[in-house]
């Protein structure tokens, strides 16, 4: 329980179906250096949100439990987000959170604790067919969160419930509202919760060497011809259009690449950013098993991605898979999560490790000729 | 469909089992009915000259003699604080301002394993330009007096060594340290809080010139405690206003919480030795019917020698303790990991690692402290509950 609205409501939702419950918030940060920070700007890792879980709890009677798992949460979490910015990928926080943390750790304790089902506020649902669970979509189109789970091994969706999936946030709120939650008007979080600030001034702090060894470097353009310099690559995003210092007067610009090894951002217009498909690391098969031969699907390459991209999944070799959309995509970008759906099931899910070119694609689509590459 | 009962213990009815007293301590009926009177009946205003003040300061100066004869002080000599933190503050550094303003010196030395209001002090004092020194502890957990005298230098002005340690529970060989303090001129303050009450500490055959005690450790309330200074030791105060307590901590009394420190003192002068002998029986059964129920290695960090007895230190190697905690909770089982300051907050035990430990045996260790309400048979639940978790610990899969 992080103190906000959904699991709270998810608590108490689980209480009126007769579940046994727990309480168990998660401390990942350390409160004495949140604490030095001004009042109102100690983000999720402000004290006052246990608190908040410790008095849901008090108010339905059940016990809370906080573990504390700071150093798991800097070595599975924060330390891998760091690494992604600083070499040219653009991390997903909040899922290895989920994988490592959430699940992981929890789930590991959970013969210890007595604990038979772990429980979150997720909006995503877990349905149970004679093939196996499967990982669904939630039913609240805006608030979806199953593209944040891909990374779940099949076996931990049968010892999971997610009571949310269900229901809209809207719905979420009344029912705090009538359950007289404190936590009823609680805003959604937003971000990532251990980032007060830039994620660029985080990373030129924690990481001062580092960011000083990168130091400046050039922008290019799609043909290599400089058109400007940046800051440090890590500061951009693919597909990124402001805060970019090019005075050339041929934009807009958009960033269409972060070459780390060169220390390069490349940029180009719009029509530079499609890419026709992309190559996946670690997938991992939440629901079904992997395809025998290229198969159809919707792929979703980012959180706020709303109905995904129809795109083809080609079979699984060396622990990746290649997939070419229908129609080129914008902003494939290495390091966000992919997340393969079928119909309202998630497939499975990976790790971006490029966009591929067109001659990669047309190579795919011929039959038995290989395009891996370790890049 | 599943079990929900599963997670209860298999032998007998859950219990409710405190195991943390020198985290706190629940407060004493008969005290309780002390401060209620107190708030009732007694609400008057120590410093009013009228007969309802004088009835409050009666009240006030009775628990002062009690907190004071449990150290055998002189009751002028009792300052009462709003607990040890304070007690603390005040001493370390009103003693070292008062002493750098009249040229005594401006260097303080303490040990590695005090409490943080000791060492969070010493922080401040260098921020301020005085010389600190921290001494290291010997493995078993003693500041070693020569250690002391090596550190001292002319301008040594105090000296702050805790006569019993919150968290591994030995007893510092007090009347040595302070003898080599003295030989150097400089005086010495202990942070009394865990020994008060429990052990026999007279400051007319100890030297000493600054005591903090504290009430809630004594089955009396919280927030309230109390420093004793000798006659002629000079303070700067931390705090301006009225004028109460001749003026080293003004402000209008806590009343209620001092009238049940008083109560508490006065309970522990009675039960003094029982509650040593009792406890401490105990105390060593229960570490034999833990390492009974526990399969495999059970270290006491610390030595057993020259510890408090009512404290057990215990490390189980390659278990988490932190979820041994949470899953003794869910048993009904209070027992605590490093001091209980700071909600939530666990990072490796600063005692532990004055040891010698490293960050991973540090965070198999638990703390048990014992008290007057604990009974034999709550003690062998609790090794069984311990051993149960201990060994689901130590099989936690990697997943």
């Amino acid at each position: 329980m992080s103190g906000g609205v959904d699991s709270s409501v998810a608590a108490a939702l689980l209480l009126e179906q007769g579940y046994e419950v727990v309480g168990l918030t998660l401390q990942l940060w350390d409160y004495e250096s949140a604490a030095a920070r001004p009042v109102g700007e100690r983000g999720c890792c402000d004290i006052s949100h246990q608190m908040d879980a410790r008095l849901i709890c008090h108010q339905l009677g059940i016990e809370h439990l906080v573990l504390d798992l700071r150093d798991q949460f800097t070595q599975n979490v924060v330390q891998p987000y760091e690494n992604a910015y600083l070499e040219g990928r653009t991390p997903n926080p909040c899922i290895a959170c989920n994988t490592y943390l959430k699940w992981g750790e929890v789930l590991k304790r959970a013969p210890v604790f007595g604990f038979d089902f772990i429980a979150t506020g997720h909006y995503a649902r877990i349905t149970h067919t004679e093939s196996g669970p499967r990982l669904e979509k939630g039913l609240d189109p805006l608030k979806d969160q199953s593209y944040a789970l891909w990374q779940l091994p099949r076996t931990a969706l049968s010892m999971t419930l997610l009571p949310l999936g269900e229901w809209t946030k809207d719905k979420i709120r009344e029912k705090a509202r009538e359950l007289d939650f404190r936590t009823a008007e609680k805003p959604d979080s937003q971000e990532v919760c251990f980032i007060h600030g830039r994620y660029d001034d985080h990373l030129r702090t924690a990481h001062a060497d580092k960011v000083n060894d990168i130091g400046e470097g050039e922008i290019v353009d799609v043909n290599g011809q400089k058109v400007g310099t940046h800051s440090g690559f890590y500061s951009f995003t693919i597909g990124q259009r402001r805060g970019l210092d090019i005075s050339d007067g041929q934009g807009p610009y958009y960033v269409t690449e972060l070459d780390a090894e060169r220390n390069r951002v490349v940029v180009g217009d719009k029509s530079a950013l499609a890419r026709p498909g992309m190559l996946v690391n670690t997938p991992n098969w939440v629901s079904f098993d992997p395809p025998a031969e290229p198969t159809s699907c919707v792929v979703k390459i980012r959180y706020n991605d709303p109905k995904g991209f129809p795109a083809t999944i080609y079979p699984e070799r060396d622990g990746r898979i290649a997939v070419v959309f229908n129609k080129p995509v914008n902003a494939v970008t290495p390091g966000q999560s992919a997340v393969w759906y079928r119909g309202d099931a998630v497939w499975g899910g990976g790790i971006i490790a490029r966009a591929l070119r067109n001659s990669e694609v047309e190579a795919l689509i011929e039959p038995a000729v290989t395009a891996e590459d370790d890049r | 469909m599943f079990d929900l009962n599963n997670n209860k213990p298999q032998t007998g009815e859950k219990r409710s089992v405190y195991l943390d007293h020198s985290a706190t301590t629940p407060v004493d009926p008969s005290v309780a009915e002390v401060v209620k009177r107190t708030m009732l009946e007694q609400w008057g205003n120590p410093s009013s000259k009228y007969r309802i003040g004088n009835d409050a300061k009666i009240v006030l100066e009775r628990a002062r003699e009690q907190v004071a004869a449990l150290i055998n002080a002189k009751p002028e000599h009792m300052f009462f604080t709003s607990g040890g933190t304070e007690a603390d503050n005040l001493a370390i550094i009103g003693a070292m301002n008062a002493a750098r303003a009249a040229g005594r010196g401006d260097h303080f030395i303490t040990d590695a394993i005090e409490h943080s209001a000791v060492l969070k002090a010493a922080e401040a004092l260098e921020e301020d330009g005085f010389k600190v020194t921290i001494l290291p502890v010997t493995p078993d957990g003693f500041v070693d007096p020569d250690t002391l005298r090596n550190a001292m230098t002319d301008q040594t002005a105090l000296v702050s060594i805790m006569q019993v340690n919150n968290e591994i529970g030995t007893i510092q060989p007090l009347d040595q340290l302070v003898a080599v303090a003295r030989e150097r001129g400089a005086l010495f303050h202990t942070d009394a809080v865990q020994g008060f009450g429990k052990l026999p500490l007279d400051v007319q055959t100890l030297p000493v010139d600054l005591v903090s005690v504290s009430s809630h450790k004594i089955y009396g309330p919280k927030g309230v405690g109390a420093l004793y200074i000798r006659a002629g030791v000079e303070l700067s105060s931390r705090q301006f206003g009225g004028g109460q307590e001749k003026g080293v901590r003004t402000g209008t009394e806590n009343m209620p919480g001092i009238a049940g420190f008083g109560a508490a003192a006065l309970l522990c002068s009675e039960k003094m030795v029982d509650d040593a002998k009792r406890i401490g029986e105990l105390r060593d059964k229960f570490l034999a019917w833990i390492k009974a129920e526990v399969d495999g290695e059970v270290i006491v960090n610390g030595g057993l020698e020259n510890r408090i007895y009512l404290n057990l230190n215990l490390q189980f190697p390659g278990v988490e303790a932190d979820s041994l905690l949470l899953a003794l909770d869910l048993d009904g089982v209070a027992i605590s990991i490093g001091s209980a300051c700071s909600s939530g907050s666990t990072n490796p035990s600063h005692v532990l690692t004055a040891l010698g430990l490293n960050g991973e045996q540090a965070n198999a260790s638990i703390r048990v402290t014992l008290g007057r309400s604990n009974s034999a048979e709550d003690l062998l639940y609790s090794a069984q509950m311990i051993g149960k978790h201990v060994k689901r610990l130590r099989e936690m899969a990697v997943w």
